[in-house]
């Protein structure tokens, strides 16, 4: 008709069309200013992607410093002081600055478009827990201009008490773990909050996703183990900076105190980690092989069994500590027990991927990936989970290595899934596959050769942490494997940083919904506007987008070629309306159909059109 | 074969296994020379395997699905069958509760104190004699690991394993309390004898590991920690501190020296004459008194 029409259909509501804002609207430009003090949560997210990746950096080139150091015996390279303050800032950064915030923010990014949310219950929070979590890395790395913490991995007094490391550094390492922690528990309080209100209507626990089922699980888990990592970050400060003595052996307290609380934490930490891995790997596979998980009931319920059960495993640190074998037999119970849940994940990922159908892209190579090399370090845990193992093996370079490879499989392979998943949602653009082709396989091998060689390495009798072994010592050439291996994996790791980097800046436009996912998040625009969703759809199914496709599609269908223009002004309306109608009341009029998977935006004009033209047939 | 090509990471990791893992077969931990040893490392073969078993399925499954690869026409509803999740919940659970029972029978198999031999020194009641029982230390506070049966006075010989940053300190039976004969660095122990190790520390966090002797021991300090060893050959048997424990932990090595009774009670003899005269000659200024060699009983009746 006029163009008065053309203008205004869009805001017409005689029909019960919907109001259509964000169609066509402009990308919104932020200064950097206005999106670092944004209180979105999506700002929020890439802020703690970015910070985390950088973090990611530095704990890699951390990794190869120290295995240089060790690739051969009475290697001089980098003296005992620096190894070990390396050793100690890597691991807090591996675990506190890059595996756990990756996994929040991703979740805070991810979660709330997941549940049809238009924002989240408790952004300033959110935003305070950002700016927490960069300030305790600061606060670490920081402490490198003057004196880094040699406090070890985990940081156990006696040791890291005032008479045996007197220079402040483990003083700034507790207080930044302590400002890290504290921020991820403030993340985890509002993602707990924004899953537990906001979600759409329709959207029940049992037709949530898988990521929001491990989101929601890590957060619960973060809540409960956060605050003992606190108190005994506290306790430490108060012991070694006001006479305290909580850990002090002769006076009354125990240096036992601080193992079972630090282990409690880092067992935590290690089961947002799992948890991380495989609702990113359960959204990954079944979305590219175009089969949902073979029963999302079950791997849900598997989440919430790992969450509980993972952090009560903490005991299978502490075999050889001076407790009581009843302690050691409930750790193993409940590290023996996580074998259900973890094998139920696995056995249904493995039927789901059986059943054929994988299409190589990025996302699905890192998750193949991962899910092997997750699949090593837990079976690695498994053995040393039973108490006589562990009186063997804990605390040698083959324990550590497995939990690396845990760490690497979930964080870092299986966060490379999730961003270049999600990459077209937060960006439009999609990163290229071919660095992902390269850096999977990188990071596998280097893996193995460093879990293998680490595992003859211990069983020769090297225990972990040691800035420097011997000629005589027997391992010299599993250590040299070792580095090997770690210099592959750590290649890899860059050129997957690069690939997911690369992406972020110049990957190729998309539309909204590229790989045909089933849950809400692809119904958003991409990158969403600030409110998510013009519309929040009702949720009927598991697979909500599945059900606005083929609400879309069976409008199409129901859509007549008309030979006359003039008459068809009238005739697709009601058929149109009809259709939707008898889909539910889907409300998505207007949305951008992706059942074509084309990213025509034209398209969507055809079933409202009321300008005589013939409605476009979707190809 | 672009299909197959996927399969490469896996094929070579595979070759890295066997390169990698050979060396291994003669390690300290796979070459036990106690009970405890042996029963840990059986334990730890049979877990293996069962891992090995699992990945193996696992790692079929994902190659599967890397050369299968034909695309379904349309989405394919999820298949769900609750027989097949049942069935694989409890086969899991099976295997778990049989993983924790064999634990724990391998585990208390390894912790039970083994009575000395024939020719150990708790047997013969010549030679325990010369041991006076009651100059033997006695711990204040022994914590929970170790056997709760009741030993008699005599049986085991307690040695205590003090560590420090960053040496071991052994102290032996004989001499009086507060001036035990200690040895700093090489534990001498009489073969096919029961020994009560108790580990315990003065500084920070330390741990006893002796790979071929048994598995680890945390020496907290504050906290008293046992463990029985009952090495059947004589031998030398090394290890180290395996707890983190500032710059000089790579260095705190442990030589465990199996020799026979007679041996270890000269050896004892021994250190008891050096102690007393390094004692004397720190008092009088003089110069340390030079150490005699060990010298083996069958040789002096010769002579």
């Amino acid at each position: 008709m006029s163009a008065t029409a053309a203008k205004t259909r869009s805001s017409r509501t005689a029909r019960g069309a919907p109001e259509v804002m964000s169609r066509g609207m402009p990308e919104p430009s932020y200064g950097w200013v206005e999106r670092m003090l944004s209180s979105n949560h999506k700002s929020i997210g890439i802020l703690y992607v970015a910070t985390a990746l950088s973090f990611l950096a530095v704990a890699v080139v951390q990794w190869v410093l120290m295995r240089v150091q060790l690739i051969v015996p009475d290697a001089t390279l980098i003296n005992a002081e620096t190894f070990n303050q390396l050793m100690t800032a890597q691991a807090a950064t591996a675990v506190a600055l890059f595996a756990l915030p990756l996994a929040i923010g991703l979740a805070t990014y991810v979660v709330p478009l997941q549940i049809g949310a238009r924002g989240v219950a408790l952004p300033r929070l959110a935003q305070l827990s950002y700016w927490l979590y960069l300030a305790g890395g600061v606060t670490i790395y920081a402490s490198f201009l003057y004196n880094p913490s040699e406090g070890g991995t985990v940081g156990l007094p006696p040791l890291s008490e005032t008479q045996f490391l007197a220079n402040s550094g483990v003083d700034a390492w507790a207080l930044g773990v302590a400002l890290a922690v504290l921020g991820l528990v403030c993340a985890s309080v509002n993602l707990v909050a924004t899953v537990h209100t906001m979600r759409a209507p329709g959207l029940a626990w049992r037709r949530s996703p898988l990521f929001t089922w491990a989101s929601t699980a890590s957060a619960w888990v973060l809540i409960a183990v956060g605050p003992v990592m606190l108190a005994a970050l506290t306790m430490l400060l108060v012991d070694r900076n006001f006479g305290g003595i909580f850990f002090s052996a002769g006076e009354g307290g125990s240096p036992m105190l601080y193992q079972h609380l630090a282990w409690i934490f880092f067992t935590g930490a290690w089961t947002v980690v799992v948890l991380f891995g495989f609702g990113v790997i359960s959204e990954v596979v079944s979305t590219f092989t175009s089969r949902a998980s073979v029963s999302r009931n079950v791997v849900g319920g598997s989440l919430v069994a790992i969450a509980i059960l993972g952090p009560l495993a903490w005991i299978q640190n502490m075999y050889t500590a001076p407790i009581g074998t009843g302690w050691m037999y409930f750790g193993m119970a409940v590290s023996v027990a996580l074998l259900v849940p973890v094998g139920l994940i696995l056995f249904n990922l493995a039927a789901t991927l059986l059943a054929g159908g994988l299409r190589l892209t990025a996302p699905a190579i890192y998750a193949i990936a991962g899910l092997s090399l997750m699949f090593f370090g837990l079976a690695g845990e498994l053995c040393y989970s039973i108490v006589a193992v562990g009186w063997q093996l804990s605390d040698t370079v083959a324990a550590h290595a497995d939990t690396v490879a845990v760490l690497v499989g979930a964080g870092v392979l299986g966060g490379f899934a999730a961003l270049h998943y999600w990459l077209p949602k937060l960006r439009g653009r999609a990163a290229p596959d071919a660095p992902a082709k390269l850096a999977a396989p990188l990071v596998f091998l280097g893996m193995q050769v460093f879990l293998w060689a680490s595992l003859v390495a211990a069983l020769q009798g090297q225990p972990a942490d040691m800035w420097r072994f011997g000629d005589l010592d027997g391992f010299a050439t599993a250590n040299l494997f070792a580095s090997i291996g770690v210099f592959l994996a750590s290649a890899g790791i860059l050129t997957g940083l690069f690939g997911v980097a690369r992406g972020f800046a110049a990957g190729r436009a998309v539309g909204p919904d590229p790989w045909r996912g089933a849950s809400l998040e692809w119904f958003a625009p991409s990158p969403p506007p600030p409110h998510n969703f013009d519309v929040v759809p009702d949720v009927r199914s598991a697979e909500p987008m599945q059900e606005i496709r083929a609400a879309v599609a069976a409008r199409q269908i129901a859509i007549e070629p008309l030979s006359e223009p003039e008459s068809s002004v009238e005739a697709p309306e009601p058929a149109a309306v009809a259709s939707s109608q008898e889909a539910g009341d889907a409300t998505v009029a207007e949305e951008p159909p992706a059942a074509a998977g084309t990213d025509d935006e034209d398209a969507q004009d055809a079933p409202a059109d009321g300008d005589g033209d013939t409605p476009t047939s979707l190809a | 074969m672009a299909s197959l090509r996927s399969l490469v990471p896996f094929l070579t990791a595979a070759l890295a296994w066997l390169l990698i893992a050979a060396p291994g077969a003669s390690a300290g931990v796979l070459s036990p020379q106690t009970g405890a040893a042996e029963d840990i490392r059986t334990i730890a073969i049979v877990v293996f395997a069962v891992v090995v078993v699992l990945g193996i399925a696992l790692h079929g499954a994902l190659a599967a699905a890397l050369l299968n690869r034909r695309r379904p026409e349309q989405h394919e509803a999820a298949v769900t069958s609750r027989p097949v999740q049942v069935r694989a919940g409890l086969a899991l659970g099976s295997l778990a509760v049989a993983l924790f029972v064999l634990g724990v029978v391998f585990t208390e198999s390894a912790r039970k104190a083994e009575p000395s031999g024939p020719e150990g020194l708790s047997a013969s009641s010549s030679l325990t004699a010369q041991l006076n029982p009651t100059s033997m230390p006695r711990p204040l506070d022994v914590e929970l690991r170790g056997n709760n049966d009741v030993i008699e006075l005599g049986d085991p010989i307690l040695i205590r394993a003090i560590g420090q940053q960053w040496v071991w300190r052994f102290e032996h039976p004989g001499g009086r309390a507060g001036a035990r004969n200690f040895a700093y660095g090489e534990l001498v122990i009489p073969t096919q004898t029961l020994i009560e190790l108790d580990v315990g520390s003065i500084d920070v966090l330390h741990r006893w590991w002796v790979p071929e002797l048994g598995g680890k021991v945390d020496a907290v300090p504050g906290k008293r920690n046992r463990a029985w060893i009952n090495v059947a050959e004589e031998g030398v048997y090394e290890g180290r501190s395996a707890a983190y424990s500032g710059t000089g932990y790579p260095s705190m090595r442990i030589v465990v020296r199996a020799v026979s009774a007679e041996q270890y009670l000269a050896y004892l003899e021994q250190l008891e004459r050096e102690l007393a005269a390094g004692q004397e000659a720190a008092l009088e200024g003089q110069e340390e008194v030079e150490p005699e060699p060990i010298q083996d009983p069958a040789e002096d009746q010769e002579q």
